[in-house]
């Protein structure tokens, strides 16, 4: 019942904000933020009272339906987002002032929620595939928002590839469901794709990894991204920073680990496939956050290569990289969340989103920029910090692997981790060391206020106790990554 | 977890501690030193405490950041972790002078202590997992320190610093990923078991590189004379004499337990260590930096201990000299270089000038700072009755050793003698460099300044010389009486080293061969002085003659770092377009194909059409016209031709009415032609005979 209602409660806000229209932006904010939490609450209840009993809302055929049923895997995906969500949203109000058409928005941004909340919740092929294609049209109207040439431009070829995408996910559907009869997910595989030829199989299994992974900007259906990234919009980071590119990597883990089945692929020339393209993308995405000089595109790249390292853990197909890719998937959600939130308050208060802007910062910004060279440490993977943890995990997985391709997935984790160095610790480091152009900084600090510090100290804490006590979260992951 | 915590508390004190020393000096910036002088102290007892009471304890939390600790408190860690928070400890009371009139004292203590905890941690480490945590913070937590001055030298140094940190400790992590499953986390001692049926070269060879950047070893060892001279005088003591050690241990860990055995490993450390011993030296005698020399002499130092850690793991039986040397060479080093860079410190503070041109003289008239220069500099040199001696003379004989078993077995050993006669020459050049310091100090006279540098009496204060003249003492001390300290200190740490007992208990010190090689040493030094008076200064002053050419940095790897990073960006770039370039290419496909498919139906018909009507087409000839049309044509022609005249247009060719009323009546003949060949024409012929038929009836 919980999961129905935390579906139904942002479509709810969205359709009230859609009808309502208020004048008032702050009226719009609040009204947002109090779906927002409401459904977050939601989630976190049917999260914790177990509350994953099964709910058929469409009978297609006798043995189609659209389901919901919550099982560890979509527990730790809708937890995540359950939390990041409202963070983002806070964050998005600051950003929106400078924008207009917050109705507009922030209706589409719930729906977006809620379609995410409705893929983590999916409890076979068909529902996961409907809400991923339903996702797909309402986070449209975020990258077309503000309307201009730019912006539309970036819509468009967002839609062509998710379409794109969409359609080489439905023929790897397609596939799993003529061959399961309409089953649902299970850990391993379903049972019935076993009989199925592989020379059908594996073609399917590297499309459904194409059009899934579209959404996570994947070589070679990246290319949105950065075109989405170029029109100066703040949605843009929004976008990248949370859930919904993770929802991306959530179908694809579904649809390897929960429907081919990790034993069906290992081994076969379409994980080699896969990896390939999921390591290509780690160091183009890495490479072009070195080359990228505006801020908050620069983490975006870094999104997009860090995306990556979760689909190479899930593409090693076995239980110790799925692991590693999960705990990466928990770990950047709250680094980069934090790193974001910094980015922005620095454009925000200071107007400036440039690295060369941002040099000597830290003497007017010493809380934020303390909080930044956290988090960058974390992200970079500076031992023993959460992202060293979950970076070691993966490429220990990657090594045990044992064939060729994990050595290599080490090396280009390696070259990344330089990388993310060099595009990390640089504009850090230069926030620090480097003299500040005082042009425009009158006043001694620009600290914001502590509506942004609070949330900021909690994430910060909360990394600093995931480095030390991570093992619940090793604990729970373990328990359905067997 | 299992085991005693207290292992723990001693690394993570001065990290917890670090921020309290900070936010304690954000008013008054000596707050901050005092603090940390004060936590340093308390974790130099809670260290004491452990060596008196807890040898022996060992610690293991699964799970701790991932994938458990393992630390270990035996000789020779708890020795190491103690003489690295005495060298903190003296440093930072000196620093109460060094740091007076700072910029940043604050972010000085802060990471300062961050890098003693991290240091302690990884001296008492017992798995390469725990090792590296440790080794990554330590790394990177010394980062402000070269970038204190935040000048643009020291940035640049600073920069190549971080680069040389973090890609040496990825190059390191990817050779633990090499290892096999279970090493990484194990004991020490159980490595070289665990390794057994494995080749690990690739794995160790990595980890080396990681370790090897830090100690400064050939030819990852360009950061080092640029960082260490321009961080704080402080710090630089700290990065020559305790964080190269670090570099040290894992090269121990590497030689004596994962590759135990592996001889082409261990001539791989003793070659690379021979190397550095020789180029650090000839580096000191050029430079005319008073700071560098003493960083380039580090590189010396470490290449020493490099060559008896290779020398260990050479000779697996008779390693007992070496291992004893080794160790006692380090902690010698550290101390030695602890004195002279504190010296150094002396020098920049009061005068903020490190060039020796513009120090000679400085220490004249200054007793406990010549006193100190000259113990260290002349303990660094091996002179007999100083703590130098003893463990260079060890060194040596475990060497010589090794070239006596080569004998023995007829084996060839000529590298190993050549390498012995570098190991003599770079002593003498030691001599020869620091003999160079020492008298531009203390007994050239600066040509303009002489009389305001003897008036420096309050140089130092009253702690600072204390702490200075203190560390100073030892190495009298170690040197007079080695079979107290020195065999006790080799003892130690040798269960750490796996190493035998020395043939001869007590160890002749003072044999004749070793005072002999003592010897050699010592004259090549004073020949060498006295070339690089004649060769290398002018007249009393050091003109530069550093040889730019050996600079790794700017002629290899910076270079190579630009083409990689460009080589990123062409491949990023090609990934950007290729997408792009396959949707066009498919659009440009697809549409060949669509328009073929499209013009297929028309094609099949025209085909057949050509096929079976064949239509033979003639040459058209050029239309003529008629007479009447050739004769309007003319005249309008000359019309157009009059006007144009008229109004000074040219006449177009386009309008050539001649030929343009010719093609117009050819043209109206054929379609007339054609007309009146048609069945509608016969038609209305047809109709028009009818109706005229008609009217004649009507009218007949």
């Amino acid at each position: 019942m919980m999961l129905l209602l935390s579906v139904l409660a942002p479509m709810l806000g969205a359709a009230g904000l859609f009808i309502w229209r208020p004048r008032n932006r702050k009226a719009c904010h609040v009204w947002t933020f109090a779906w927002t939490l409401l459904t977050s609450l939601c989630v976190l209840a049917a999260l914790l009272t177990k509350g994953g009993q099964a709910i058929t809302l469409l009978k297609l055929t006798t043995n189609l339906t659209v389901s919901f049923k919550l099982d560890g895997l979509g527990r730790l995906f809708s937890g995540m987002v359950a939390i990041l969500w409202p963070l983002a949203t806070l964050y998005a109000f600051e950003y929106m002032e400078h924008e207009g058409g917050d109705n507009h928005f922030f209706g589409f941004y719930m729906l977006s929620y809620s379609m995410t909340l409705a893929i983590a919740y999916a409890e076979d092929m068909m529902t996961m595939y409907v809400f991923y294609e339903l996702l797909s049209l309402s986070t449209l109207f975020l990258v077309m928002h503000g309307m201009k040439a730019k912006n539309v431009h970036a819509g468009r070829k967002y839609m062509y590839y998710m379409l794109g995408g969409a359609a080489m996910g439905f023929m790897s559907m397609m596939t799993v469901i003529h061959f399961s009869g309409g089953a649902n997910f299970f850990y391993g595989g379903i049972p019935g794709l076993k009989l199925a030829p592989s020379a059908l199989i594996l073609p399917m299994f590297v499309l459904g990894f194409l059009g899934f992974g579209a959404k996570a900007a994947v070589f070679p259906l990246h290319s949105w991204l950065p075109t989405a990234g170029v029109a100066p919009t703040p949605v843009t980071a929004l976008l990248h920073a949370v859930a919904v590119v993770k929802a991306g990597v959530f179908a694809v883990i579904r649809m390897s680990h929960y429907a081919y089945g990790a034993d069906l692929i290992r081994g076969s020339w379409a994980q080699a496939v896969c990896l390939i393209l999921a390591l290509v993308s780690i160091v183009y995405g890495s490479s072009m956050a070195v080359r990228e000089p505006h801020m908050k595109r620069r983490l975006a790249y870094s999104t997009m290569s860090n995306l990556s390292y979760v689909l190479l853990g899930a593409m090693l197909l076995t239980p110790a990289g799925l692991k590693g890719g999960l705990l990466h998937m928990v770990y950047h959600a709250f680094m980069k969340i934090t790193l974001f939130s910094c980015v922005g308050a620095i454009m925000v208060k200071t107007g400036r989103s440039y690295v060369q802007e941002v040099r000597g910062m830290a003497k007017k910004m010493p809380f934020i920029m303390g909080v930044l060279a956290f988090a960058a440490l974390c992200l970079v993977g500076v031992p023993p910090f959460i992202g060293f943890q979950s970076k070691w995990a993966l490429a220990v997985a990657a090594v045990n692997s044992g064939d060729w391709l994990g050595v290599a997935s080490v090396a280009v984790l390696l070259v990344s981790a330089v990388l993310t160095a060099i595009y990390m610790l640089i504009p850090t480091i230069g926030a620090y060391a480097a003299p500040l152009d005082e042009a425009g900084l009158e006043k001694n600090s620009y600290d914001p206020g502590w509506q942004m510090k609070a949330p900021l100290l909690i994430l910060c804490a909360a990394m600093v106790i995931l480095t030390f006590v991570s093992s619940p979260l090793n604990n729970f992951l373990t328990g359905f990554v067997k | 977890m299992n085991g005693s915590l207290s292992l723990l508390i001693a690394a993570f004190f001065p990290v917890v501690a670090a921020p309290v020393a900070w936010a304690a000096g954000r008013r008054d910036g000596r707050k901050s030193i005092a603090a940390m002088v004060a936590f340093t102290a308390v974790e130099l007892l809670m260290l004491l405490a452990l060596a008196f009471t807890g040898m022996g304890r060992e610690l293991t939390m699964d799970g701790f950041v991932g994938m458990g600790l393992r630390m270990k408190a035996d000789g020779f860690r708890v020795l190491y972790a103690c003489i690295a928070c005495v060298m903190w400890l003296v440093t930072s009371i000196f620093g109460r002078d060094y740091l007076k009139h700072d910029h940043a004292p604050g972010r000085y203590a802060l990471f300062t202590l961050i890098t003693q905890g991290a240091t302690v941690g990884l001296f008492l480490s017992d798995s390469l997992f725990t090792a590296f945590c440790f080794f990554e913070v330590m790394s990177m937590a010394s980062y402000p320190w070269v970038a204190h001055e935040e000048e643009p030298e020291a940035m640049r140094a600073a920069e190549t610093y971080l680069y040389i940190a973090v890609i040496g400790g990825l190059v390191m992590l990817m050779g633990i990923f090499l290892l096999p499953a279970g090493m990484a986390t194990a004991s020490y001692h159980q490595l070289s078991e665990l390794a057994q049926g494995h080749n690990l070269w690739l794995a160790a060879a990595l980890i080396l590189v990681g370790f090897g950047a830090k100690a400064g070893a050939f030819p990852i060892h360009i950061w080092l004379p640029k960082a260490h001279p321009v961080a704080p005088a402080t710090a630089s003591a700290l990065l020559s004499g305790m964080l190269t050690k670090a570099g040290v241990l894992g090269m121990l860990i590497l030689t004596l337990h994962l590759m135990r055995g592996v001889t082409s490993f261990a001539n791989l450390i003793f070659w690379l260590g021979t190397i550095t011993m020789f180029l650090g030296a000839f580096l000191a005698i050029f430079s005319t930096n008073l700071k560098r020399t003493l960083a380039c002499s580090s590189l010396s130092q470490i290449g020493f201990i490099m060559v008896g850690v290779g020398t260990q793991g050479l000779c697996v039986c008779e390693n007992g000299l070496a291992a004893f040397g080794t160790i006692q060479h380090m902690m010698n080093h550290s101390l030695f270089k602890l004195v002279l860079f504190l010296c150094a410190g002396i020098v920049a503070m009061n005068i903020h000038a490190l060039k020796l041109d513009d120090v000679r003289g400085f220490g004249r008239k200054k007793p406990a700072m010549h006193f100190c220069f000259l113990l260290a500099a002349a303990g660094i040199s091996g002179i007999p009755g100083l703590s130098g001696y003893i463990s260079k003379s060890l060194l040596h004989e475990g060497l010589v050793e090794y070239i006596h078993e080569l004998h023995h077995h007829h084996l060839n050993a000529l590298p190993y003698e050549i390498a012995e006669w570098v190991f003599i020459i770079s002593g003498g050049m030691t001599l020869c460099y620091m003999t160079k310091l020492y008298i531009c100090l203390f007994w050239q006279k600066h040509p303009t300044r002489q009389d305001e540098f003897d008036g420096m009496k309050n140089y130092m204060s009253l702690p600072s010389t204390i702490a200075l003249v203190a560390s100073a003492c030892v190495i009298p001390m170690l040197g007079l009486l080695p079979d107290v300290f020195m065999t006790g200190v080799g003892q130690l740490s040798q269960p750490f080293m796996n190493a035998a007992d020395p043939h001869h208990m007590p160890v002749p010190y003072f044999s004749h061969e070793n005072l002999v090689g003592a010897a050699k040493s010592i004259v090549i030094g004073i020949a060498l002085f006295f070339l690089q008076r004649a060769f290398v200064m002018k007249k009393g002053t050091y003109p530069e003659r550093w040889p730019k050419w050996l600079d790794l940095e700017n002629s290899v790897y910076r270079p190579f770092i630009g083409l990689l990073i460009r080589v990123g960006h062409g491949f990023a770039w090609l990934a950007d377009h290729l997408t792009d370039w396959a949707i066009v290419a498919m659009k440009a496909v697809g549409g060949f194909f669509a328009r073929l498919f499209d013009s297929t139906g028309d094609g099949l018909s025209m085909t057949v059409r050509r096929l079976f009507l064949p239509q033979i087409t003639k040459k058209q000839p050029i239309p003529v016209g008629n007479r009447l049309t050739y004769a309007v044509g003319r005249g309008l022609d000359s019309i157009a031709a009059f006007w144009a005249r008229l109004t000074g247009r040219k006449v177009s060719s386009e309008t050539h009415y001649e030929s343009l009323l010719a093609a117009g009546q050819h043209e109206a003949a054929t379609e007339f032609k054609r007309f009146t060949r048609s069945v509608s024409f016969g038609l209305f012929m047809f109709c028009v005979g009818l109706i005229v038929t008609l009217v004649f009836l009507l009218i007949a």
